[in-house]
Formats: structure tokens, sequence, C-alpha cells
């Protein structure tokens, strides 16, 4: 198992690579480059070339990609344009934030939608089968962006029961019940949709998993229905679980961006929007490369979560 | 070789239809089965209608969607303004009305496009194999690496927002899960002896993958396009109210909903009809795609 691990991820080394030269060659094909943005719009050439040149961007581009992929390697993805610190710093100092609100969802999404969907599968088609699969359509109708607006709504603006917008209130920073009483509706905005998706896929993956033949047999021999459901179908319907848990990684990130936008949030997502508007190239770059990782590492954390859970799966 | 594979659907939404062959009495038997579902007909019945109102949007608005009347900022729903007016007296129903057509142009081009693509991509992956597919799977899993929203905003970021742009961003991002499926497909049809009979019969690669290949993957490409629609609109409308989708003056249900946000505490009407508008939308796209997948493969149901 160790060497399949290590296989894994010295196989996620060509996948970043492959990332970075993408990323690098977009960033470089776009017209107008940063000086623009740096200087503003009416610059003279010389302005503009003196910016280039202090930047490396005259320089060759494959010269250009060799030292960012050897500053890269040591952590260093240059200065952000915006805020002038390092880039590296300027995200790991927006990054709990976002940590904080995407694991809070997820485990928010996972604890309400697996118990329902295992619910929904084994009174299919009952009524409560029908309302929380109908509950569950909607919600993957549903902009994840526009719950918050009416989340504020209701529970910030009508009933004030809560914060709209930031991560504690000005004075209380460190008051753990102020910053719970911040998160609850950001994080509940970024589960709402998951949980959609989720209960979807339990439902989904536990009735195909209750109409094989082993649950026939298990049935058979006399087990509780309990038994049969949580210890056989259930086992089973885990595999597309994992699977799904591992590609809601990419979904988050990008469900952060909007729920961070919407609750002043101070995480990437909104970085990554702040980074947009002002041409930042390097901190995109940066944030862009750094997801790449969080989702390859996600797909191999996956893989190999995956092959545990199922030991038909050889280590190949 | 990942087993990380399939798109975030339940595992029936993609990729288990069988290999149909699309002829025109099972057209009518489609259709017919399609049709016998009543709550998919009505969806798709809404759903042309949220349709022909945003080809007469300029028409059926009841003032000039860009109509600036200062004197009556964030008004309240009346019999003048149904659904209130924004902040700068604007008629929020007509901006309704007429930001219909920039989510529907958003989620059929930019549905085209990605479906183009992956397409193309899976087909050619999983009709030639060997090192075509082995670079074109690369290509795939290397596209999946990357968040897609956070490619979207540096792409935007580059080229400048604009509709255009948005559209083609959009397609152009997120046709990696219909590669992966549509791969699975053609390498499934490959092993059919009709392929097989094609290719003793002396076709070309082009002809047998256009004439025997490809009628048989549109069952597959049709239900891609219905789960892309709907997610193609909520991704405009994110990109929107992001501020680097479709541009002010020019409304966009995502573009109000910032106002929306900005004035939830003097005006519920901006936060809550144009995110109706996404909702009904998306939510008549999926209930329809439901039934047309149903409707196309009479094994489940």
């Amino acid at each position: 198992m160790g060497a399949y691990v290590l296989r894994r991820l010295i196989g996620t080394i060509p996948m970043l690579l492959g990332v970075s030269v993408v990323l690098f060659v977009l960033v470089h094909l776009a017209p107008g480059g940063p000086e623009a943005a740096l200087l503003g719009g009416d610059i003279s050439q010389q302005a503009a070339q003196a910016v280039r040149h202090s930047l490396g961007l005259d320089r060759p581009l494959p010269l250009q990609y060799v030292l960012w992929l050897r500053n890269a390697a040591r952590g260093d993805f240059g200065r952000s344009y915006l805020q002038g610190a390092p880039v590296s710093r300027v995200i790991k100092d927006r990054m709990g934030a976002t940590a904080e609100l995407a694991g809070g969802a997820l485990a928010l999404a996972v604890l309400v939608a697996v118990p329902l969907g295992i619910v929904a599968a084994t009174r299919a088609n009952s009524w409560l089968d029908r309302s929380a699969t109908g509950i569950a359509l909607a919600g993957v109708s549903f902009p994840s962006f526009w719950l918050g607006i009416l989340l504020i709504l209701l529970f910030a603006s009508l009933l004030r029961w809560l914060p709209s917008s930031g991560m504690s209130s000005y004075g209380l920073e460190g008051d753990i019940a102020d910053r719970l009483r911040h998160a609850v509706l950001p994080v509940v905005t970024l589960a709402g949709t998951q949980v959609a998706a989720f209960l979807r896929f339990t439902r989904s993956s536990l009735l195909d998993s209750l109409h094989q033949p082993f649950v026939s047999v298990a049935r058979a021999k006399g087990l509780r229905e309990r038994a049969v459901l949580l210890r056989h179908a259930f086992r089973n319907a885990l595999l597309p679980l994992i699977t799904l848990l591992g590609l809601s990684v990419r979904f988050l990130v990008g469900g952060a961006v909007l729920t961070e936008t919407v609750f002043a949030w101070p995480g990437i997502g909104r970085l990554a929007v702040d980074a947009v508007t002002a041409r930042d190239y390097p901190l995109l770059l940066g944030l862009n490369m750094l997801l790449a990782l969080v989702v390859i590492g996600a797909n191999v954390l996956t893989d190999v979560l995956y092959s545990i859970a199922d030991p038909r799966i050889a280590w190949r | 070789m990942a087993v990380t594979s399939g798109a975030l659907r339940p595992p029936e939404a993609g990729g288990r239809i069988p290999p149909t062959r699309v002829r025109r009495g099972t057209l009518a038997a489609i259709g017919l089965a399609f049709a016998r579902n009543r709550l998919a007909l009505a969806s798709a019945l809404v759903f042309a209608a949220i349709g022909v109102a945003a080809l007469l949007a300029v028409r059926l608005a009841p003032y000039p969607y860009a109509l600036q009347d200062l004197d009556r900022r964030l008004e309240a729903p009346s019999a003048a303004h149904l659904l209130g007016t924004d902040a700068f007296g604007r008629d929020v129903l007509s901006r309704i009305v007429v930001g219909a057509r920039a989510s529907l142009a958003t989620g059929i081009v930019a549905t085209g496009v990605a479906l183009a693509v992956g397409t193309l991509i899976g087909i050619a992956g999983g009709y030639f194999l060997g090192t075509t597919d082995l670079w074109l799977t690369r290509l795939t899993e290397l596209a999946l690496g990357i968040p897609p929203l956070f490619l979207v905003l540096l792409i935007i970021a580059l080229f400048g927002p604009s509709l255009r742009n948005t559209i083609l961003v959009i397609g152009l991002v997120y046709w990696p899960p219909t590669a992966r499926i549509i791969r699975g497909e053609a390498l499934r049809l490959r092993q059919h002896q009709f392929i097989e009979a094609a290719q003793a019969l002396g076709a070309s690669a082009a002809r047998t993958l256009w004439r025997h290949v490809f009628p048989n993957l549109l069952p597959a490409v049709i239900v891609q396009a219905t789960l892309f629609m709907a997610d193609a609109i909520l991704i405009e409308s994110g990109l929107s109210y992001l501020g680097v989708g479709i541009q002010p003056p020019l409304p966009s249900w995502g573009n109000m909903l910032v106002d929306g946000r900005r004035y939830v505490d003097s005006a519920w009407w901006i936060a809550t009809f144009p995110g109706t508008a996404i909702f009904v939308t998306v939510l008549s796209i999926n209930l329809a795609g439901d039934g047309l997948r149903d409707a196309l493969d009479p094994r489940r149901s």
C-alpha cells in the first residue's frame, strides 16, 4: 500500500507541471500586460517598457517559465501587484478562513444529506422519499449565492438573529461564540447546494446496491433489516460516496468564492475576485496553483480511501 | 488510472444510457414517453415560455430596461412597477424580462460549445484508443485538476468581462465531464458488431464516426446537454454576481442580485425576484431533463 500511495503521489508531479504550463501560457497570452493595470491606462511606451523590464516580462517566455518554476518549487510565487507582499503570505493569511468555511460546510452537508438519503432510499416512493428528492432537486436548481441573500434577508434583516457579514464583530475578535454566530449563515449557504447533491447521490447509490443479489442473500439468511441495510447495502453504497466527496472539493472552492462575496468573508475566494479586478497575475497564478494542488491531492486521497474501502481494487 | 470518474451527479444521471439507435419510430416513442410525464411536460412548457419572453423581451417589458427615474428609487412593488424599482429607479420587472436574454443565451450557446468540445475529445479518445486516447485522457484529467470557477476567473481577468467572453469561457472550461462520459460511451459502442461491419465494408474512420458512432451517442449527448444547460445558467448568474460576467447597465439576473444584496435591509424585492427567475428557469430545465432522461432510457423508472 505504501508503494501505491507513493506512486500516486509521484504521478501528481507531471499533472501539476502540466497545470502550471497551461496557466502560465494562458496568463502571458493575454492581450495587454499588467503594466497597464499597474500604472493606469494611459502610459508612455517608455514607462511600459520599464515596468515590463523590472518585472522580467521582456525575457523569452520559456526562460520566464523556468525562473517562475524554480521559485515556485521553493514556495516563492512572486509578489502580489495588489498588496506588494509575497503571494504565499497573502494566500496564507486568507486560507484559514476558507478552510473553516469549506470544512464546516462539508461536514454539515454530509451529516444532513447521508442520513436523509438512507431514509429516502429505504422508503423509496413514500411521501418522505418524494419530499426529500423534491427538495433535493429544488436544491440543485438554487443559486447558492441567492440562498445566502435570502438567509440574510430572513435571519439578519427581518429577525435580526445573526450577523450578515464578516468573521467577527469589531472588538470581539477572540470571542468563540461571536465567531460561531458569524459562521452560521455562510456555512449553511455553502452546505445548502452540497446537501442537495449528496442526498440525490446517496439515495440512488443505496437504491442501486439494495437491488443487488448479495442483499437478497443477506435477507435470506435471516439477518435483521437493520443489519442488511447498514452492514451490507450501505457499505457498498459508500464507495461512490467517497468519490463524490473527493469531487466535491472542486465545487466547494467554487462555491466558496460566491459565499465569501455574499458574506464579506475574508477568504481566498474573495481574494481571487479582487485579484481578477486588479489583474494581479502573480496572485491569480499562485491561487490557481494552490487550488490545483488541493484538488489533485483530494483526488489521490479519494483513490487511496477507495481502495481501502474496496479490497477488490488491487494496489496497482 | 484514477478511479475517480464521473461528474458530481447521481450514478444513473450519465453514462449508463444503453446504445439505443435513434430512428424515426424511436423518436416518436421517446416523444410519447416524455409527454406522458406531466411534470416534465409542464416544465418544458414553462421553459419554452421563458424562451419566448426572452425573444420578445424588449416588447414585453413595460419600461425600457435602462430607464432611470431617480424620484422613484427603491420603490416597493406597486401597480405602476409590479416588482418594484431598483436603486436607480429602474423597473425590476422589465430588467428581469430583458435579463432572460443573457441567461438563455449563455445556457444555450455555452452548452453547445462545451458539448461540441467534450464530444469531439470524448469520441476521438474512445474510438481511436492508443496514444490519441492516452493524450486526450491526460488533457481531460489536467483540465479536471483546476477548479473550474478559478480558471474562469483567471481567463476573464485576462480577456475582460463581456457577454461573449462569459459564454465562451463557460463553454471552454466545463467540457471535461462530457468528454469523460462520451469517451466511455464510445468505448462501449466500438465493440458492437455494426461498427466492425462498417469498418469491414471499408468505411473511412470519419464516416464510421459520423454515421454509426455519433447517432448512437446522441441520447448521452442530449442528457448531458440538459444537465449542463442548468449548470451553465447557474454559473453565468454567479459570474455576473461577482461582477465578472454580464456588465451593467445590461441587465442579467446575477448582476441584479448585487443590488439585492446591497439593499437587502431596505428593498427585499430586488433580493427576491431575480433569484426566483434563476430558480424557476433552472428548475424547469432540470425537471424537463429528468423526464427526457427517463424517456430516452425505458429501463429506468
